[in-house]
């Protein structure tokens, strides 16, 4: 069948999505799914349909394996998900800081104790932020070393696009984060950081893991649910009690208060999201844990 | 909706695909780019490749088809017992479904 030069573009896209399919998936189907691309000349539709299906490939790596997902990557998976969800949580902690220090000013009778505990989550985040690196840097060490090992440099090249998100919204945020309205930032940051965690999980399905790396990592991302968990109810109490100190229709009448009060009611349900989301992935990574053990 | 173990709704998504492809091989074994051109035949569907072999790992996976020995490079498959069962089954309760439909419209009052 003749092929134009965007179908023969598309086809050169529709070679590469497969090439990163799951290596058990190649093996099987690549020849036939290149063949068929050979015989009907892939569209737009076609690349966003391989596209997805690479996902579906990942998420279903047992339906060629004949067995269900190693119980290691499992835990894997449920780490990636624990480091990913606090990274959203501390960056949302950061800015319900942000917005709710005028509110602190506006609430000047705001109870002294409240503020104590403030100052306690502060210092939880910092540690979730130490327990990020401790636990995610040797899980970053170990995958570059094992992709170097297998020779797998399309790996690298998804890890470098797996930080680049990150690394951008931390560049632009120092530099033009006063000019950038919240809404703005929180939309670059949890778009940088799905797609962050997309990539990231992509790479770790690609190359085998390390038992010592992925059990480390697991016990140090254990802590960090409970962290969150504290952070969250420390900003709750924190959002109640100006609610009670100032009353809450105060709020709906002065417009700044109102704004950095629904700032800071965003922000906080971020935090209770990401926050269940880690605490589900860490019961996950349990099971997994216990039948990595089972297995030995 | 009452669906019974071992239906083809056990696979999601994949269960109107998996439909085609079942119906495609119940004539006889057939590869990829056949069951393509079969199924935009009778129905005017045009399977993507991400889906058709997506579909295909799934019926694998439940013995629902068998890959067969490749021939010029192309691996064809066939439907199993098991396959034809499911097949049946479905067909069947689509069946009541036509039926029932038809009937209601045909005394349907706009």
């Amino acid at each position: 069948m003749r092929h134009t030069s965007l179908s023969r573009f598309y086809l050169r896209c529709a070679r590469y999505l497969i090439e990163l399919y799951p290596a058990s998936w190649r093996e099987r189907y690549s020849e036939e799914m290149l063949l068929l691309l050979e015989d009907f000349p892939p569209t737009l539709k076609t690349i966003i349909n391989l596209l997805f299906h690479l996902f579906d490939a990942y998420a279903h790596p047992h339906l060629l394996n004949g067995s269900f997902p190693p119980a290691l990557q499992k835990m894997r998976s449920s780490e990636l998900s624990i480091y990913s969800s606090a990274v959203v949580f501390f960056f949302a902690r950061s800015y319900a800081l942000l917005s709710g220090a005028p509110l602190m000013l506006y609430s000047r009778n705001l109870d002294n104790a409240f503020s104590f505990l403030l100052f306690f989550s502060t210092y939880a985040s910092l540690l979730l932020a130490l327990l990020i690196l401790l636990g995610g840097l040797p899980m970053l060490l170990a995958t570059i070393w094992q992709a170097v090992k297998a020779r797998k440099y399309h790996v690298l090249l998804l890890l470098g696009l797996g930080l680049m998100p990150a690394a951008i919204t931390v560049f632009l945020l120092e530099f033009f984060g006063g000019g950038i309205s919240i809404a703005w930032v929180m939309a670059l940051m949890l778009m940088s950081s799905a797609l962050s965690m997309a990539l990231m999980w992509l790479v770790i399905q690609n190359v085998a893991p390390s038992r010592r790396v992925t059990h480390l990592a697991f016990y140090i991302a254990t802590p960090l649910p409970l962290i969150m968990l504290f952070c969250c109810a420390s900003v709750l109490f924190y959002m109640l009690s100006a609610i009670a100190a100032s009353g809450f229709t105060s709020y709906l009448t002065n417009e700044r208060a109102f704004f950095w009060f629904s700032t800071l009611c965003l922000m906080f349900l971020i935090m209770a999201v990401t926050c269940s989301f880690s605490l589900f992935s860490l019961l996950s990574g349990f099971q997994a844990r216990r039948a990595t053990q089972q297995a030995l | 909706m009452r669906t019974t173990r071992n239906s083809l709704s056990d696979l999601g998504h994949f269960s109107d695909p998996s439909l085609l492809i079942l119906s495609s091989l119940a004539s006889g074994p057939k590869h990829g780019y056949a069951m393509i051109r079969d199924i935009e035949q009778f129905c005017g569907t045009h399977l993507e490749v991400g889906t058709l072999y997506g579909a295909l790992a799934r019926l694998e996976k439940h013995g629902w088809i068998k890959a067969l020995e490749p021939v010029e490079r192309r691996r064809p498959y066939e439907l199993t017992g098991a396959g034809k069962a499911v097949l049946l089954e479905q067909l069947a309760t689509m069946s009541k479904v036509v039926a029932t439909g038809s009937l209601r419209l045909a005394t349907y009052e706009v």
